[in-house]
């Protein structure tokens, strides 16, 4: 092996070589920017269609365009009779089945994710309709009194603001809407749908956001799992014009939206890895041309092909991973400074080693393909030519 | 004594700007195990060619080259490759040592490539630097040493893989006189002591008196021999020379 | 040649025939021993042109002399070194006496004859490499320099003769600068 060698090529052209790590370790740290927030983002979704096992969503959508999968758009619109006879439905948990109105509060940063911040109504006593399987990390999840409210975590930060900076706890109190609400309970960890949810009794919700007699959605809690279908054909049949959505609807939904996502962030990031490629393969490349007469005298005097190969290669597979050591720091230093919203998954993805050595050396591996070759066919009687 | 290389009816023709060019025509060579035999010739009478052909580095257009009677166009470039990595050693006009690597390392690589164990490299290199004279400059870089000693730090990477056979393209080509004794006696006692066989290519005929047999070469061909076996009686021959000065 | 040499080791002081033989042997790095009966006609040669007279001779009379130079012999030494040497340097005469009626008798292959001559050449050579910086005396170390670089000259021109030979140059005439 001249493994060596190549590092003493990487030392012998420091300004090059440093130049040419820079530019790795910026695409490599673009990449898992780019990576990251597709991470994140399908987290998200993923989190959310779990939350909605064995429940089934309606709506009725006012206007087109709106996507399915948005399960707190607030331009559904039912009646709440429509939503009295919804919730009388055969096979529910009424107890667990609720009429509710989602009022964004804070836009969202991306579409399809939900809102920033989401004001949420839900029936007194029913509120195992949305919270249900969730923990509370202080206080209570129910709703006892008209102005009482249990706050997501990300909602609990959005209202520091306005709690003079201090952490908004049980006891705090929130204005919402000209009214002064009283915080009871703070949910544990949750996917942002509901970490970012301000959630009220359904009537004072409707008197704040002034929606007197309607609510955006039903959701419903099927007893036996098996029978989600066996509701949502029976609920078809007897209302029209509604969006019913099981979870599997939500899956179908969803993985259509990331897979065309994902599509689109994959050619972003192969684009990526190839201006990476391009780089270091330019570079090596280069010094392949300036050391011809080496690499010569290394044939002549008995050095095989492979091992001419290994110091190419070596020397193109160091300068990628060196890039990349460089990337991983200005990464994480984007994801705790600022960022976190949109990249809370690029730490998950750092964690996963293996993948990014395999990222570095396949993208050294696929730079030094073509000066490799080159080196290999260089002639022993190269190794006399003046300079 | 058994050859260690022959040549039958070697030929190379070059294609310069359309122009073929012969290099080499036709040449019969037998050199014997453990012979210094140097090839003279002046510019572009194909002696270097000649070399490159009996050192595996290039391929006849005719005629076929034996090393140790196997025929080097039967073999393929990775059997080329190890004859020259482990039966041939080559000392080139230039040097040739990589700028990158320290003298210990010039040395050091291409044992890799006859396959010895790191353990056995290191001993072998220093003991080879202190044959030349260089034990002390181990660890300098080549462009810090003297033309002579970088010629020296090649000497001793030639014989890295003990090596049956030795080649040398004008080793002193790049040398003054004094510096170019000190390498020619180092190829003299290459090949007395270590028994190899040394094959030295010039265009100084004093260069080729240090050898056993002088081939002179011109326009590609064998044109004359002389074989300079024997004792030589120093004092006789400064006498005989003062002899001649004082009459 | 001798005669100056025996000159100049005078000039400095009286010498007897012994000591002039020791120190000029040295001088030559003790590589040459020189005949003493060369150099006894040598300085019986030098007394009768009185370039040297006898300055003492031991007691017992068994011609043990001691020499000491004159003021011609100075002179003439002087002379002798102010003057460069005229004559070139000997030519390889024998052999391109052999070259040419070797070409006239018609009998020798003038190839066999470059052949051999270089062999010679070069076994000389080889014995003149095996001296450098072996000869004792930095003096003599540049006569074998000097030595080798006009055996490298001749092994050139035998090249020279070798190659206009094969071009068949050798039997054309020239047009050549004749005497009026």
């Amino acid at each position: 092996m001249l493994l060596d060698l190549a590092w003493k090529n990487i030392w012998r052209r420091k300004l090059r070589s440093l130049l040419t790590i820079l530019g790795v370790a910026s695409a490599v740290q673009l990449y898992l920017m780019v990576h990251g927030v597709m991470g994140t983002y399908t987290g998200e979704i993923n989190g959310q269609v779990n939350a909605f096992a064995g429940r089934i969503v309606i709506q009725q959508q006012v206007e087109s365009g709106g996507g399915k999968s948005d399960l707190t758009s607030s331009t559904s619109s039912l009646m709440e009779e429509t939503a009295e006879a919804l919730l009388a439905t055969g096979g529910i948990d009424r107890a667990a089945s609720s009429a509710l109105l989602f009022v964004p509060i804070a836009r969202a940063l991306m579409p399809y994710i939900p809102p920033a911040v989401v004001a949420v109504g839900l029936e007194p006593g029913h509120e195992a309709a949305y919270l249900g399987g969730l923990k509370a990390a202080s206080g209570r999840l129910t709703l006892e009194e008209p102005d009482e409210v249990i706050l997501g975590q990300g909602a609990a930060e959005y209202y520091r603001s306005e709690n003079n900076g201090d952490p908004v706890g049980i006891r705090s109190t929130i204005p919402v809407g000209g009214r002064t609400l009283k915080v009871v309970g703070i949910l544990g960890d949750a996917p942002q749908l509901f970490a970012n949810a301000v959630i009220m009794p359904l009537p004072t919700a409707q008197a704040i956001f002034d929606r007197p007699g309607t609510v955006t959605s039903v959701i419903l809690t099927v007893q036996n799992t098996g029978a989600v279908e066996t509701v949502k054909s029976s609920i078809q049949a007897g209302f029209s014009g509604l969006t019913v959505s099981t979870q599997d609807d939500m899956l179908r939904s969803a993985s259509s939206i990331l897979d065309a996502m994902n599509s689109f962030m994959s050619i972003i990031e192969t684009s990526i890895l190839t201006v990476a490629v391009i780089v270091v393969m330019i570079v090596v490349i280069v010094s392949v041309m300036e050391a011809r007469r080496e690499i010569g005298t290394l044939r002549a005097v008995g050095a095989a092909r492979w091992r001419i190969f290994t110091m190419v290669a070596g020397q193109s597979i160091v300068l990628s991973m060196m890039g990349t050591l460089v990337a991983l720091p200005i990464a994480l230093f984007f994801v705790q400074w600022g960022m976190s919203d949109y990249l809370s998954s690029v730490t998950g993805v750092l964690q996963v080693w293996w993948q990014i050595l395999v990222t570095a050396v396949g993208v050294g591996l696929a730079a030094s393909i073509l000066p490799a070759w080159q080196a290999v066919r260089v002639d022993p009687l190269e190794s006399l030519r003046y300079e | 004594m058994n050859m260690i290389v022959e040549t039958k009816n070697v030929t190379k023709t070059f294609g310069m700007n359309g122009i073929a060019v012969e290099a080499v025509r036709g040449i019969d060579l037998q050199v014997r195990e453990g012979e210094f035999v140097a090839i003279v010739g002046p510019s572009g009478s194909g002696k270097s060619s000649l070399l490159h052909l009996i050192g595996a580095m290039d391929h006849p257009t005719s005629g076929e080259v034996f090393f140790r009677e196997r025929p080097l166009s039967r073999m393929n470039d990775g059997a080329r490759t190890d004859l020259r990595a482990r039966e041939i050693g080559f000392i080139f006009q230039t040097f040739n040592l990589l700028p990158m690597l320290n003298v210990f390392e010039n040395v050091e690589v291409v044992m890799r490539f006859g396959g010895l164990a790191k353990r056995e490299r290191i001993q072998r290199t220093e003991s080879l630097l202190k044959t030349v004279g260089l034990a002390e400059r181990m660890r300098h870089l080549p462009n810090r040493l003297s033309g002579g000693e970088r010629q020296r730090v090649a000497v001793a990477r030639a014989l890295a893989n003990q090596p049956a056979l030795v080649l040398a393209d004008e080793p002193t080509g790049n040398l003054d006189s004094t510096t170019g004794t000190g390498i020619l006696e180092l190829l003299r006692e290459i090949c007395n002591s270590r028994k190899q066989t040394v094959i030295m290519v010039t265009h100084d005929f004093r260069a080729a008196s240090y050898a056993d047999r002088v081939l002179v070469l011109r326009d590609g061909r064998i044109r004359g021999e002389a074989g300079l076996k024997g004792v030589t009686d120093t004092h006789k021959t400064l006498n005989q020379l003062l002899e001649l000065e004082l009459e | 040649m001798l005669k100056f040499a025996l000159l100049g080791l005078l000039a400095q002081d009286p010498k007897h025939g012994y000591d002039l033989k020791n120190e000029l042997e040295q001088a030559l790095g003790g590589h040459w021993e020189i005949n003493f009966g060369q150099i006894y006609t040598t300085l019986a040669r030098l007394e009768r042109d009185e370039l040297v007279r006898v300055a003492a001779e031991d007691r017992d009379g068994r011609g043990k002399k001691t020499y000491r130079i004159t003021a011609a012999g100075r002179k003439d030494l002087a002379a002798w070194f102010e003057e460069p040497v005229e004559k070139p340097r000997q030519l390889r005469d024998e052999f391109f006496i052999k070259w040419i009626v070797g070409k006239l008798a018609g009998q020798s292959d003038p190839m066999r004859i470059i052949d051999r001559q270089r062999q010679a050449y070069l076994t000389q050579l080889r014995d003149l490499t095996a001296l450098t910086g072996r000869a004792g005396d930095p003096n003599v170390e540049l006569m074998v320099e000097g030595a080798i670089l006009h055996l490298q000259a001749d092994l050139r021109w035998l090249d020279l003769c070798e190659e206009r030979l094969e071009r068949g140059e050798l039997e054309k005439p020239r047009a050549a600068i004749r005497k009026e």
